[in-house]
């Protein structure tokens, strides 16, 4: 169990809810996966959001909403997506995501921290989708965020973690926020790294969405994040350049054992 | 034997026009004619490109109605009406090719490796041989089976058609019972009822939802595409599928919602963003209108048949009518001729309060 945003959790991935061939599949992809926490967004599927069955059928399977403003460019514009989203699904939190470049979906650092600035203060539990700039990092935290979302690499392209330095920099210096990589992951490997840099969650969307069996995917993913975390709370050799047996050989000579040189 | 249809969309057309075929007499119920899903749909008949997303059933069910049941309800109707089965082409631009390979993977993993010569790569040169109108430098694949109807021109022919065999009561229906259909004034006895009503029937489809589809036509004197093609970008998803006389239907949006307003802003720079780039030709094309409908859709995507004492429901058809439709006509006709035990697809047939039936 883990604590996020003041909920104790069970499950350190988060999902999120698009392009999925069915909702039984969906359904069936976020119970496999324990995700305990499924992104929403509001923009253009939720529109219509009383009567409707997808998000009713949604809803039953019990886990808490993180609304996203996905496809928002300004602050301004961010922010009344968030106050909508608080209206529509009766939470405070918000995955705050507000993109400066069209073609990887970079986010606006500039427009993020003013979103999140003004968030903070009207209440809300703001989840900033963020790149993994320190800079941008500490000053989020300065404007009252307790958690972040650094990106592995651009969404959706499922590139892994491309920048490993970074998001183990932003692990070292920041030890007491939330820490979650967010987009870009794309196999369950990369979930395993996030994990074991002492990530505290990993959020996806399309490395499940659109495998070729999203259910089973998703099930990967579980096992995955266990996995990862697992290491990392276990504490993990380090490495180094001289190969040591495992099996102590005390029948052999000792000048047997010595180093090649 | 006396027979009431709810529902005038393409379920309730071709079970009426089979049913008159028998000798029925045929009553159909439809309060807003030409007014439905149906109207506008593209009429893609895409069996194998369909796997992408959907069960190997969708596959069966609409090859079959390819292959047999079209050919035969067109035989038999008095006009020559638009279809095609020339194939299909998906197509990407070679930066996007993880797209197509992720399709490929899907589709394989899901057909028999027998059926593999459903289609064929196709290199540059072949795709500019068999559609000169497609900008150079697409990669894809070719899909042998596949083709188009136009199912606009298809209803009204069939409406024309059972003018004078059926009866058409423009009323809207409050219940639809075993051997009765009740309007708000009357109430209407029949041997056997069929429920066609599309998202009108929540009360029989406890899973039943909505979800939008938004449609652009537009007039291209300059382009000649014959095939439908389905383009693959990372954010956008296109279809093109051609009418005659250089007709290009362009197609479609996904999303949850019951919303029938008029097609919004980003779809139209969405669709013909992607059109644009398939072909920059079409930048002159006219645009002749566009459409808006919902989609009647279960939690698994597939159709269900409800069926209790004369009385037998059909919903569920999502995008699929024209592909699946005279499928489920043919089937639900061999279940009223010899029984249970002579249907093709028995997992599509559940009884009305089974409830187990609405889970998977």
């Amino acid at each position: 169990m883990w604590n996020i945003a003041n909920q104790c959790l069970s499950s350190r991935l988060l999902l999120g809810t698009a392009q999925y061939p069915t909702l039984d599949i969906l359904k069936s992809a976020i119970v496999n996966s324990g995700a305990n926490i499924i992104t929403v967004s509001l923009r253009r599927q939720a529109r219509d959001t009383k009567n409707n069955r997808f998000w009713d059928d949604i809803k039953q399977l019990a886990c808490h909403f993180l609304p996203n403003t996905a496809g928002c460019r300004y602050a301004d514009e961010a922010i009344t997506t968030a106050e909508l989203a608080r209206e529509i699904f009766q939470t405070n939190w918000i995955k705050l995501e507000v993109i400066g470049d069209d073609y990887n979906l970079q986010p606006d650092p500039f427009e993020l921290a003013k979103a999140a600035n003004e968030l903070v203060k009207r209440g809300f539990e703001v989840f900033p989708y963020c790149t993994d700039d320190l800079v941008l990092c500490q000053r989020l935290i300065d404007y009252g965020c307790r958690i972040l979302m650094p990106w592995a690499s651009p969404i959706g392209s499922g590139k892994g973690i491309i920048n490993s330095y970074a998001l183990a920099v932003l692990r070292q210096r920041l030890p007491n926020i939330t820490l979650i990589v967010d987009a870009g992951i794309g196999r369950p490997s990369h979930a395993v790294q996030a994990m074991e840099l002492g990530y505290d969650g990993v959020l996806l969307n399309t490395a499940v969405s659109m495998a070729t069996d999203p259910v089973r995917m998703a099930g990967a993913f579980r096992d995955a994040v266990l996995a990862g975390r697992a290491a990392y709370e276990a504490g993990m050799m380090l490495e180094r350049n001289i190969s040591q047996p495992s099996t102590a050989l005390l029948d052999t000579l000792f000048w047997h054992q010595e180093v090649q040189k | 034997m006396k027979a009431g249809i709810v529902g005038a969309g393409i379920m309730g057309q071709l079970l009426a026009f089979e049913l008159t075929h028998l000798g029925w007499d045929v009553t159909l119920f439809d309060p807003a004619a030409k007014n439905n899903c149906s109207m506008a749909a593209a009429g893609l008949l895409t069996p194998v490109a369909e796997l992408e997303k959907n069960d190997l059933l969708v596959f069966q069910l609409g090859i079959e109605a390819l292959s047999r049941h079209w050919p035969d309800v067109l035989a038999r109707l008095p006009n020559v009406i638009y279809f095609k089965r020339m194939g299909s082409l998906i197509l990407s631009h070679p930066n996007d090719q993880a797209e197509l390979l992720r399709f490929i993977q899907i589709i394989t993993a899901k057909m028999d490796s027998n059926k593999l010569g459903n289609y064929q790569q196709l290199t540059r040169e072949q795709i500019i041989d068999m559609e000169p109108d497609i900008v150079k430098g697409c990669c894809g694949y070719f899909f042998t089976q596949e083709g188009q109807i136009d199912n606009q021109q298809l209803l009204s022919t069939l409406e024309n058609y059972l003018f004078d065999k059926v009866i058409f009561k423009k009323l809207a229906v409050q219940r639809v019972e075993p051997y009765q259909v009740l309007t708000q004034q009357e109430k209407y006895h029949f041997d056997w009822v069929f429920d066609c009503r599309g998202l009108g029937a929540r009360d029989k489809f406890i899973d039943l939802r909505s979800i939008r589809g938004e449609l652009i036509w537009l007039h291209a004197p300059d382009v000649t595409i014959h095939r439908p093609v389905r383009l693959f970008h990372p954010r956008y998803n296109l279809y093109l599928v051609p009418r005659a006389e250089n007709v290009y239907l362009l197609g479609a949006s996904e999303i949850e919602s019951e919303d029938y307003s008029a097609i919004s802003v980003r779809t139209v720079l969405e669709l013909l963003t992607a059109a644009y780039y398939m072909q920059p030709k079409l930048a002159e094309a006219r645009i002749i209108k566009t459409m808006t409908h919902c989609r009647p859709t279960l939690a698994n995507h597939l159709p269900r048949i409800l069926y209790s004492d004369r009385y037998i429901a059909v919903n569920g058809l999502y995008r699929h009518g024209f592909l699946i439709g005279p499928t489920l006509a043919k089937e639900i006709i061999k279940f009223i001729q010899h029984g249970k035990q002579s249907l093709t697809y028995p997992q599509l047939w559940n009884k009305p309060n089974d409830h187990d039936s609405f889970q998977q």
